[in-house]
């Protein structure tokens, strides 16, 4: 059940990254700072180091109250 | 408005449902043969299912002022054994003839074997026989690909199906678009977890148009919710869609298809 739920997680993060890129005015919005910290933190998903889910926290903390 | 939920399987589901559904609008719904969670023993048992689902189940659905339709056959998880499968279609016909079955459904593949694909074949062919509609089972997950693209080759080569006729459903976005490609019906089903979200049947409709698509929620007996199909109304409203554009996925694109059975009881808006 676990690989389920980590599938539809991924698809689903996917696809609003898609949503985003097809809206109008995408452009400014693919370049938010935060939009950019999270394809980064994606990158945490592909390491075979443990804590993930604490470096990607830490990789986002600091941007302010809305990120 | 009105709405059309063209897939969910009543018999998993409690009367509780029904007020549900009832009480969100929904006018008509459409009860396809499927696995019931376990393999039957028999082929009697799915004589008494479908019994079931022809008869039964539309008194039940009365009571709420909705309209019950069903589809008949042997479903791609119990289709393994050949012999088994062609004890069942030989009375499929006399389900055909009741006034609330619309047709073949959910004919397809589960694990795409061989067999499945016999059976696939031979119900096909007993739909055309009797001018009937196709509804089609997609396998779920990482088999859903290359299932859908077997039976798209099986009835593009065929020579006989009117792709008119026919309903892919469970489409996603790798297999959506191929199946529209080739003048097919597509129906998007939506979960709570883990498969179709609203918002990703919404991106579909975006990026896709509204031309041969139908929505539907996902009651059975595993966790589903006939209500995701309302939480997918809702997301379209929300993204500013005109009641109009809604209105076509959620009844008429429905109507449209199901009215070809010449059963469907329900007029386009
Ligand atoms: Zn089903």
């Amino acid at each position: 059940m676990f690989y389920l739920h980590m599938r539809s997680a991924l698809i689903e993060t996917a696809a609003t990254f898609d949503r985003i890129q097809a809206a109008e005015g995408a452009d400014a919005v693919w370049r938010d700072r935060r939009l950019e910290k999270l394809r980064e933190a994606a990158g945490f998903l592909q390491s075979d180091e443990p804590q993930r889910a604490r470096r990607i926290l830490e990789s986002l903390s600091g941007e302010g109250p809305d990120a | 408005m009105k709405i059309i939920e063209p897939h969910v399987h009543m018999i998993a589901r409690t009367v509780q449902d029904y007020e549900r559904m009832a009480r969100m609008h929904t006018v008509a719904i459409c009860e396809p043969a499927f696995w019931a969670g376990y393999d039957r023993t028999s082929p009697q048992a799915f004589h008494d299912y479908f019994t079931h689902i022809s008869e039964f189940e539309p008194t039940r659905a009365a009571q709420y002022l909705i309209q019950h339709y069903c589809w008949v056959c042997i479903n791609p998880k119990e289709a393994e054994d050949v012999g088994f499968s062609r004890e069942v279609i030989s009375f499929i016909p006399e389900f055909l003839k009741k006034p609330t079955v619309l047709g073949l459904g959910e004919i397809g593949l589960h694990l795409s074997t061989k067999n499945e694909m016999t059976i696939f074949a031979e119900q096909v062919e007993l739909a055309l026989k009797h001018d009937q509609l196709i509804w089609i089972h997609t396998p779920h997950l990482n088999d859903k690909l290359r299932g859908t693209k077997l039976m798209l080759d099986y009835l593009t080569g065929h020579g006989g199906v009117d792709p008119d006729r026919v309903m892919f459903d469970h489409m996603e976005e790798h297999t959506l678009p191929l199946v529209l490609e080739h003048g097919f019906w597509a129906a998007m089903t939506v979960y709570p977890v883990t498969k179709n979200s609203p918002q990703r049947v919404i991106d579909a409709i975006e990026t896709y148009g509204p031309d041969r698509l139908v929505v539907d929620a996902s009651g059975d007996w595993g966790p589903s919710d006939p209500a995701t199909l309302h939480d997918t109304i809702f997301e379209m409203r929300m993204r500013g869609h005109s009641d109009k554009a809604v209105e076509r996925i959620f009844y008429n694109n429905p109507c449209q298809f199901l009215r070809q059975s010449g059963k469907f009881r329900l007029e386009m808006m």
